[in-house]
């Protein structure tokens, strides 16, 4: 089943900051799209996709496919120019990195295709393009809906509106979500044979009849039953001592020694 | 009737948690002293490309063995790991030799370190420094709505134990080449420092990053630095953060390279580049963090009255004449008392949590070297009081060591005093 997912990027420029470049429409309309840029993280290794499920300020939940690229200089190169002998770099001397991916509502993401993520990457390199021309002027551009063309579990499965709109409408719609349902009824299930067992257990205690209370014995009487210098000659029939008491026994408070007069 | 039930079976859960409550707290084993060690925040503000990545990366490096000094720091595997990447890709002159590429917001993190030593030949911890690695962008730019990182990066400064300003070296450079991007860059950051330090309770200190980059300015490194402290100096602004916190407390302006003289170079566009099959020296990298805690405890003398100064020598002097577990019992007794209370509010600190810990480390750092023969020494000491004891004579040999590092550098460079005062 193909979900629908909305391109988006984050990038350094020459003289600025980390950035949201691009950003699905959604986000940005409702102010949120600096989740993007808080979440993801590069990666060391180029285009390797990894994925993050997060939520939104507003409590909308999305998973955020993503991947890094490190810019070369034919990435940048103007249209029908050679490109430069090194790769660009910032005004630090560091290299360009892009963290580029997808968007989609909801959870459970599975592993992306890499047509999806290349199709999100020309995207993001076109969009980085404009942004190096003029960093201080470029705003964050807002990412139209693509179908994924991978089997991805979970996500917006129709989208509201065409691909052609930057903002298809994703507000409206409940995201469907079959793992929560499945969890509910296991939670569900465990609370009422937990609850049962408690009752069970309850009305067994009530039931049963108590046995006597024999008192422990003293630790006194203890002591003086396992020290052989006490034992007393008249008792000579006594048998092999024992610390454990052969009935059930409850502690007894101690007695009060009676004070000297 | 469906009423009854439910209450019933709620009732008969409640009562079932509570017993099991009772139960786990009368198996409660015996009553344990848990050694706990204090923790301390350090935060390096510093703009995108200041290099505090590789500054954090090279002082671990230097200070990952206990070379050349008694203590040493440790950190999570995967910390470790992260810190040796970018130091190796620092180092690597080969490939692309590209510098390791700057921190995402989204890789905002601390990293604890754990200052150890060795106390009968097995490593213990004395102290914690939580460093604070963020993307220098969130310093100063406005974020993207929605964005909390920024928030959380202020959030983070305000309860700092100790902040150190980074200042970039090749924008000095460029400042005294005459290039405009140089001053430019210099305003941009005290514009980013100065509103954060100027309200800092925390000791603040500065450090002027890629030092190897103005060898350029003068062969004698003394007259080099001073170059540099009246470049800054003659900005109003920061002259008048110096003295604002020079008032209480020596501010420190340190010169430190990750990479040490001649691995780089700026070549003609301006870039900074590698020299080929050069080695990597770093310069001073582990005075920063080294100067934190005895900056702390030094700005926390200061500050104090007269009564609460002798107060407190008058317990270090009776530290000294007592055992190990005498010292214990009367420090909590300093504890509860005006000057010790003060102190550990300076600290920010719960009494109840670490009274001995951070208090009784305070206090071993107001005593002499640590080689100073004690009276309790010549005592015979149980199994308990000579642990407590090697534990104590460990963190002041911390504490001297570290205070020997920054004095060894302040030798070599007077310059580096921005202010006077303090030990």
């Amino acid at each position: 089943m193909s979900g629908y997912a909305w391109p988006f990027l984050v990038a350094r420029g020459r003289r600025l900051g980390y950035r949201t470049i691009l950003a699905p429409g959604f986000l940005i309309s409702a102010g949120e799209h600096g989740v993007l840029d808080d979440t993801v993280v590069p990666d060391s290794q180029e285009d390797r996709a990894a994925v993050v499920e997060t939520e939104t300020p507003s409590g909308r939940r999305i998973s955020i496919v993503h991947a890094t690229h490190i810019v070369t200089a034919a990435d940048v190169a103007e249209p029908g120019t050679p490109p430069a002998e090194r790769a660009p770099r910032d005004t630090h001397s560091r290299p360009l990195q892009l963290i580029y991916g997808f968007v989609y509502v909801g959870g459970g993401a599975g592993p992306p295709g890499s047509d999806d993520l290349r199709i999100c990457r020309d995207l993001s390199l076109a969009a980085y393009r404009r942004f190096l021309a003029d960093e201080e002027a470029f705003r964050v551009e807002s990412g139209h809906g693509f179908a994924l063309r991978s089997a991805f579990n979970g996500g917006v499965t129709e989208p509201e509106e065409s691909a052609q709109s930057s903002m298809p409408g994703i507000e409206d719609f409940e995201t469907p979500d079959p793992g929560r349902h499945t969890h509910t009824g296991v939670i569900l299930l465990a609370g009422a044979v937990v609850l049962i067992g408690v009752v069970i257990l309850a009305m067994l205690r009530l039931t049963a009849t108590p046995e006597p209370i024999v008192p422990c014995p003293s630790v006194s009487a203890v002591a003086s039953k396992t020290d052989p210098k006490k034992l007393a000659p008249a008792q000579p029939a006594q048998s092999k001592p024992t610390l454990k008491p052969t009935t059930p026994c409850a502690p007894q408070p101690p007695r009060e020694k009676p004070q000297p007069k | 009737m469906m009423a009854v039930v439910l209450i019933i079976i709620i009732l008969s859960i409640l009562l079932t948690l509570l017993a099991k409550h009772i139960r786990r707290r009368r198996d409660t084993g015996p009553l344990t002293v848990t050694e706990t060690i204090p923790t301390f925040n350090v935060v390096a503000l510093g703009l995108q490309g200041s290099g505090k990545t590789l500054l954090l990366a090279s002082m671990y490096h230097r200070l990952k063995a206990p070379t050349g000094q008694c203590y040493f720091i440790t950190a999570t595997r995967d910390d470790v790991l992260q810190l040796n990447d970018w130091y190796l890709q620092m180092a690597d002159t080969a490939a692309t030799g590209a510098w390791p590429r700057g921190t995402a917001k989204g890789e905002t993190r601390h990293f604890t370190f754990t200052v150890k030593t060795h106390i009968d030949g097995a490593a213990h911890p004395i102290l914690d420094l939580k460093y604070l690695e963020y993307a220098g962008e969130l310093l100063t730019d406005l974020q993207d709505a929605g964005s909390t990182k920024q928030q959380e990066l202020f959030s983070h400064i305000d309860s700092a134990d100790a902040l150190i300003g980074v200042i970039d070296g090749y924008r000095i450079r460029q400042h005294v080449d005459g290039h405009p991007e140089g001053p430019l860059h210099l305003e941009r950051t005290l514009n980013a420092l100065l509103p954060v330090m100027l309200e800092a309770t925390a000791p603040i200190s500065f450090v002027i990053t890629k030092w190897d980059l103005l060898a350029g300015l003068h062969p004698d490194e003394s007259t080099r630095l001073n170059i540099v402290r009246n470049l800054l100096t003659s900005n109003d602004h920061f002259r008048s953060l110096v003295n604002l916190h020079g008032a209480t407390r020596v501010v420190r302006l340190i010169p430190v390279s990750a990479v040490g003289p001649g691995f780089a170079t700026i070549d003609p566009s301006g870039e900074i580049v590698k020299t080929p099959q050069s080695a990597v020296q770093p310069t001073n990298v582990d005075v920063p963090l080294s100067a934190v805690v005895p900056g702390l405890f030094e700005q926390i003398e200061t500050r104090l009255d007269h009564d609460s100064i002798a107060a407190i020598r008058a317990e270090v002097d009776k530290r000294t004449r007592q055992g190990a577990l005498e010292a214990f019992a009367s420090l909590t007794n300093f504890a509860g008392q005006l000057a010790g209370r003060t102190v550990l509010a300076m600290l920010g600190t719960p009494g109840a949590a670490f009274g001995d810990t951070v208090l009784g480390f305070f206090l071993d750092s107001r005593m002499g070297a640590p080689d100073d023969e004690r009276a309790r020494l010549g005592r015979e000491l149980n199994e308990a009081e000579q642990r407590i004891e090697s534990i104590q004579l460990a963190r002041r040999r911390v504490m001297y060591d570290m205070r020997r590092k920054v004095d060894a550098m302040e030798g070599r460079l007077p310059y580096s005093r921005l202010s006077e005062g303090g030990w």
